[in-house]
């Protein structure tokens, strides 16, 4: 039997649902549990019909269909670029990262070094202006740097 | 420019439809104006003499969608300001503003801040005409901001909602959560998920909490046996059934 991506997302959702039944019944008023009971209960409920179906249905035809090559990797290598500008955000904080995020990335899609210097210079310019100072909100630091 | 405009008066009738289309979808709520784009179009395809020239910049096929995307603007005000439910993505976020600033959609607003809302009716109408003039005077400049490489806008949108998200509560958690919903997301588009209707889930889920409480503490666990409450969950049945029944039916009427 072939699992299918799909039923792995819906085993996670099942586990959720599952977890929120189980934390709502350790509430010490019966009112507080009851949306959660019918709302998880409900989901659980569907998503265990739905799991179903798709186990049962086999080797039937996925829904998204085949992804090429080259999405797949666009989409991994859109997604290693948020971690890690997430990551290096919480390293070394906003106004370090995002410059550097600004003109590496910039560059690592083939544009000019005059191009991906203005980009990251004013938007790190306008993010500083518009945050810490037009805002007054304190930007993060970095763990290295707090 | 003005052949657009001209093109709208001859085809008056379309843009009235498409216009009605998409107020009444806009009072759905949960529907929001994509829905009704798509309605209204495959309304115009439906009652065009040459359907064939949909898909090829038929400008009925331009009329019919924009009318109706207008329209339910309209209608998902009203139901977010009357009943307190948003009609859409964005009234969904606009209620979430309003409860920020102390005031709650529903028929209490109605009530006590009714200039408030005749100002939104009133702000509605007018921005829709500004947006209009300012569309025409501007149309081939900011035409040009469709043309921005997705290499500029990747990054800095990026940037931007994560320096939003920090600044909400002054913690990296709430960027950790911006990644977690990214991925969800993802997940939710690939295995064909709405994610509009996970955003208006989890916009309203408080509201919907807040109420249902009240409701069972005033009239205990089966307070939905009310006869109002009754009406409204036959209707809601009704509602969710009955496509399903008209494809039964009319799969017997074809037998």
């Amino acid at each position: 039997m072939q699992i299918k991506p799909s039923s792995y997302f819906l085993m996670l959702i099942l586990l959720f649902t599952g977890a929120v039944i189980g934390s709502s019944l350790t509430f010490r008023y019966f009112e507080s549990a009851l949306l959660p009971l019918i709302i998880g209960g409900l989901v659980f409920i569907l998503g265990s019909f739905e799991l179903w179906r798709e186990l049962a249905a086999g080797k039937a035809a996925p829904r998204t269909g085949d992804e090429p090559d080259v999405k797949r990797s666009k989409i991994g290598s859109t997604l290693a670029w948020l971690l890690g500008f997430a990551g290096a955000v919480y390293l070394a904080g906003f106004l370090i990262t995002v410059p550097l995020y600004l003109l590496s990335y910039l560059r690592w899609r083939k544009r000019s070094w005059p191009t991906a210097i203005a980009v990251a210079a004013f938007t790190t310019i306008a993010i500083y202006g518009i945050f810490e100072i037009g805002f007054r909100a304190e930007l993060w630091k970095g763990l290295i740097f707090s | 420019i003005l052949v657009g405009a001209r093109d709208v008066v001859h085809h008056w009738w379309l843009w009235a439809r498409s216009a009605v289309i998409g107020y009444v979808v806009g009072v759905l709520p949960g529907v929001g104006p994509g829905t009704s784009s798509w309605i209204a179009y495959g309304h115009a395809k439906q009652t065009s003499r040459h359907p064939e020239r949909f898909g090829t910049g038929c400008v009925e096929g331009v009329i019919a969608p924009e009318a109706s995307n207008g329209a339910s603007t309209a209608g998902d005000l009203l139901v977010t300001m009357a009943f307190g439910v948003p009609g859409s993505l964005g009234m969904a976020v606009m209620m979430g503003g309003f409860i920020l600033v102390g005031v709650n959609p529903g028929p209490v607003m109605m009530a006590k801040n009714l200039d408030l809302a005749l100002t939104l009716l009133l702000g509605v109408a007018l921005a829709n005409i500004i947006a209009g003039l300012i569309c025409l005077a501007g149309s081939r400049s900011l035409a040009k901001i469709a043309f921005i490489h997705l290499d500029f806008l990747y990054p800095i949108v990026l940037t931007i909602i994560f320096v939003a998200a920090f600044v909400t509560a002054g913690t990296m958690l709430d960027v950790a959560m911006v990644i977690i919903m990214a991925f969800l997301g993802l997940a939710m588009d690939r295995f064909g998920y709405s994610r509009p209707a996970m955003a208006l889930g989890f916009i309203m889920g408080g509201l919907f909490e807040y109420y249902f409480f009240r409701s069972v503490l005033t009239s205990g666990p089966l307070f939905f046996l009310t006869p109002i409450c009754m009406v409204m969950v036959v209707m809601m049945i009704v509602l969710f059934s009955y496509p399903y029944l008209r494809r039964v039916w009319q799969g017997r009427a074809r037998n």
